[in-house]
């Protein structure tokens, strides 16, 4: 396992094998946008934490063909802005879980599937107590690719999450899949927002989405509860099956239980 | 002496205390829509009531009233358990109380296992009682009992699974919160016949062994083969008109509902029609 840590501007490359390569440059433009490069040769998995102190963070994902990584990655901090490009080549796949515990984050993801064959799977999970905001782009520049974008977000306190997710299909790449799943649990009175858009212009396309804001479901609520389990557990049962569906990496999955653990005590 | 014949008894013969579920006089709304309407009954431990009638009639709506559903506007009448009233009591303050109720079309709940489902259930009857260890053999011997997979503990609740392993893991549930008061609300739809017999037999077997109270509400004969009713009532319009034993059941498979329908009112048609042939 890769290991990454974003700390502040300060870019840590734990631990590094031969499957990727790694280039960063620290502040060097006028914006002061600290910069990532990483490629990927080989199958592999990388942890990325990031702890941002009103940073702007670009960090760039090249997978070279018939490559598949798994990328891991916990976000906190503060007022970060983060833009995510991953470019993956033909029959390269990307498996992605995330989890952000963060104040006022922004980001910007864009993935660009160029090569044939090429496949995305984005578990992106949030425990929002500040405004957030997320742009995903999915391009799907080449036939029979494939993308499932699935993004799960609870608000407690102050959280305000918005996201605008995008895929793309342009004329002539067939076979493509495009799905997409927006849902945010919402336990405040604040408003959020979710603009789920398919930009298709070729027939030969399967897609999906879904977008969903609120509350807790009742009948799930009265089903827990007939059982004898208390609203309190029942809502922290809900939070914990919402926020760790779909995802497989053990470090992540304890993250997330430590978090409901402190926000359900 | 006397202490000693009492803890001797209770061990021999368990708790033979008679838990009492009465509905009185039961008027429900929902959006503006009377459904139960001068409901009454009474169910006590070791008895089986059986309810029939037709569909629409607010028999999955007393279910869901008993347990607390407060999607229910209760209008008049009453629920007590054992001479309490519940009515002001949340829903999960009833499970705790005793009362259970496999529902009709039990939910999937994506992320949480069965396993952390019952085990949070399970430690939130028994409190400071909750053995993990007793927890976890207890599951695996029912579980086997009710021929489930080993896996399926550790699946999604009710994720993924079909129609007949939802209403075995409402079984299973029943089994591990050990209720006073069980409501099978049409356990038998969805069932084939191996997990119908399955499920009545192991129903039969809980009712038997805890001496509980049990309310079925069904459509078919087919459940009552394996769970033996000792009274059946038909329920119309919200209340229940007839009241008989087992063979009200087999009456009502020959000859339908239809006789127990109240009398409609004459239509503007039929006094003209009648007016007429009476000239």
């Amino acid at each position: 396992m890769n290991k990454i840590l974003i700390d502040k501007e300060e870019i840590i490359l734990q631990k590094i094998t031969k499957s990727i390569e790694v280039t960063s440059n620290i502040r060097t433009n006028v914006f002061g946008i600290t910069k990532l490069i990483i490629n990927v040769f080989k199958n592999c998995d990388i942890q990325l934490d990031s702890n941002l102190d009103n940073s702007k963070v670009d960090i760039v994902f090249n997978l070279k063909p018939n490559v598949n990584l798994n990328l891991y990655e916990y976000k906190q901090g503060n007022k970060s802005k983060v833009q995510y490009t991953f470019n993956l080549a033909e029959k390269s796949s990307i498996n992605i879980e995330k989890f952000v515990n963060s104040n006022n984050p922004r980001e910007m993801v864009i993935v660009n599937l160029d090569g044939c064959k090429s496949s995305i799977i984005y578990n992106f999970k949030s425990l929002a107590t500040t405004k957030e905001s997320y742009d995903i782009v999915v391009n799907h520049n080449n036939s029979e690719s494939k993308s499932e974008i699935r993004n799960n977000a609870v608000c407690l306190d102050g959280g305000k999450v918005s996201f605008h997710v995008s895929g793309y299909v342009d004329k002539g790449y067939k076979n493509c899949v495009v799905n997409q799943n927006n849902h945010i649990i919402n336990l405040t009175d604040n408003k959020c927002e979710i603009r789920p858009n398919l930009y298709i212009n070729e027939y030969d396309t399967q897609a999906n989405h879904s977008a969903l804001i609120g509350g807790f479901n009742n009948e799930e609520l009265f089903y827990l509860q007939s059982r004898g389990i208390s609203l309190k557990d029942a809502s922290k049962l809900l939070i914990r099956g919402f926020l760790l569906s779909n995802l497989k990496n053990k470090r992540i999955i304890k993250i997330i239980l430590q978090k409901i653990k402190e926000y359900w005590r | 002496m006397f202490i000693f014949n009492l803890i001797f008894s209770i061990i021999k013969y368990g708790d033979d205390s008679v838990n009492t579920l009465k509905i009185i006089d039961l008027k429900v709304q929902v959006e503006d829509k009377v459904i139960l309407d001068g409901f009454n009954l009474e169910i006590k431990s070791g008895e089986t009531h059986v309810i029939m009638g037709p569909n629409g009639t607010g028999k999955s709506t007393l279910s869901k009233v008993i347990m607390g559903d407060t999607k229910y506007k209760i209008l008049q009448g009453d629920i007590l358990f054992n001479d309490e009233s519940i009515l002001s009591m949340t829903t999960d303050k009833r499970a705790r109380l005793g009362l259970f109720l496999t529902m009709q079309s039990p939910i999937t709940v994506e992320g949480v296992s069965n396993a952390e489902f019952l085990r949070v259930a399970v430690q939130g009857k028994e409190q400071k009682n909750f053995k993990l260890l007793q927890f976890v053999k207890d599951v695996e011997s029912t579980s086997l009992k009710l021929n489930f997979s080993k896996d399926f503990i550790h699946r999604g609740l009710n994720e993924g699974f079909s129609g007949g392993e939802r209403k075995k893991n409402e079984i299973l549930q029943m089994y591990m919160l050990k209720p006073k008061i069980v409501i099978l609300d049409e356990i038998d739809s969805g069932l084939d016949v191996d997990s119908l017999k399955i499920v009545g037999e192991n129903v039969t077997e809980y009712k038997n062994k805890e001496n509980c109270g049990l309310l079925v509400i069904t459509h078919y004969q087919r459940l009552l083969d394996y769970i033996k009713p000792d009274f059946v009532h038909i329920m119309m319009n919200g209340k229940i008109v007839k009241s008989g034993s087992s063979s009200l059941v087999k009456y009502i498979e020959d000859n339908g509902y239809s006789e127990f329908e109240e009398k409609k009112q004459i239509t503007g048609t039929c006094i003209v029609k009648d007016f007429l042939e009476n000239e």
